[in-house]
């Protein structure tokens, strides 16, 4: 996908800047860009580094398990057909609490280890079952406590108030997240399983 | 107001201390906790730095070539409709399907316009709200070898577009800034 967005982007700006004439423009910026990747990583660098070393602490102390109980019982809510022993309870738990703290690279393995494990009780295995439907749509609806790369690009771009916007994003994020579970809930009713 | 200005000025601050607590509590060696994490960050920022460094000079090119601003042309009556800025077009369009690409617009957007402009301000309140819905229920549907995946992916577009218009809403209302 990206490979073709890449190739995409390229080819259109070149033979645009030919038929606009703005090839040079599109040279210059080649220039440009470059020498601003780099000052944007050189700033992101230092505070992706902050946050993921204080992400590390919140992974090694209970406060993991704090927002997990916080969240056990709107789980509840999503997967009421769900067993809170079983493993794929775990795995799902796991995975919204990772998502939540913005452990990216932590929520995708336990997510797999869910989804896999809601197609072992799946009725008809070339379908998805609600519950895999609504698993999947909640990763997708990015409710992040701190919102830290977007914040560290703030910061880098020298933004007066780079946290300003978390409020902002929390209330966004909800809302599109209550939006997911409304319009499945509603749509698990007329739709048939299996 | 300004219990919401507060606290998304301290939010960071607050997190900090009861991480801290919370470690202190549990006799954790906090700061080689801290470290570690660092140095997994180091290793997220240099796997980052190539696919930045292939997006953002991409972007670069388009947005000089003039193309991006005919693209927000053809689409902004749906835009104007819902009070959203055309320069945020390419960066709404692309978000469902990639995170590096967007990433680098809304840098571009930010170091164009200002981070605190209200560009800036609403382009990262989007990145923050939203996902790459395309992206991910991709990679979950494909480990499980399920192709239809029509609704999933026309519930969370939809998602995602009430994300972009809160995030909107919530710059006119003055909750974020």
């Amino acid at each position: 996908m990206i490979n073709k967005i890449w190739c995409f982007f390229i080819l259109i700006a070149i033979v645009f800047g030919f038929i606009n004439g703005t090839y040079e423009e599109v040279n210059n910026s080649i220039f440009s860009s470059i020498s601003s990747t780099l000052e944007l990583v050189i700033t992101l660098f230092g505070s992706m580094c902050f946050w993921s070393g204080i992400m590390n602490i919140v992974k090694n102390t209970s406060f993991i398990n704090k927002i997990q109980k916080i969240l056990a019982p709107i789980i509840k809510i999503l997967f009421p057909d769900l067993k809170k022993e079983s493993e794929v309870y775990k795995d799902i738990s796991m995975n919204m609490t990772s998502n939540i703290i913005g452990l990216g690279n932590a929520a995708t393995p336990c997510g797999l280890k869910a989804i896999e494990g809601l197609q072992g009780s799946n009725s008809s295995k070339n379908k998805l079952s609600n519950n895999m439907i609504l698993f999947i749509l909640i990763n997708t609806a990015s409710i992040q406590l701190i919102p830290t790369t977007i914040i560290s690009i703030r910061m880098g771009l020298g933004s007066k108030n780079p946290t300003g916007i978390i409020v902002g994003v929390w209330f966004a994020s909800i809302i599109s997240f209550l939006f997911i579970v409304f319009v499945c809930k509603i749509y698990f009713k007329f739709r048939k399983e299996g | 107001m300004r219990v919401i200005e507060f606290f998304s000025k301290n939010a960071i601050l607050i997190f900090i201390l009861i991480v801290v607590l919370f470690g202190i509590r549990e006799k954790k060696n906090i700061f080689s906790l801290f470290l570690n994490g660092v140095i997994e960050g180091e290793k997220m920022v240099i796997e980052l730095f190539p696919t930045l460094l292939a997006l953002i000079v991409a972007v670069g090119m388009l947005n000089s070539s003039g193309v991006i601003e005919i693209i927000s042309k053809i689409i902004s009556p749906i835009l104007n409709f819902f009070n959203i800025n055309e320069a945020l077009a390419p960066l709404i369009l692309l978000r469902p399907i990639s995170g590096s690409t967007t990433t680098a617009i809304a840098t571009s957007l930010m170091s164009k316009y200002g981070p605190d402009s209200d560009i800036g301000l609403i382009a990262s309140c989007i990145m923050g709200a939203t996902e790459t819905t395309i992206y991910v229920a991709s990679i979950y549907s494909s480990k499980v070898k399920i192709k239809d995946i029509k609704e999933v992916i026309i519930i969370g577009l939809l998602a995602d577009f009430v994300g972009v218009v809160i995030s909107v809403i919530s710059y006119n209302i003055g909750i974020i800034g």
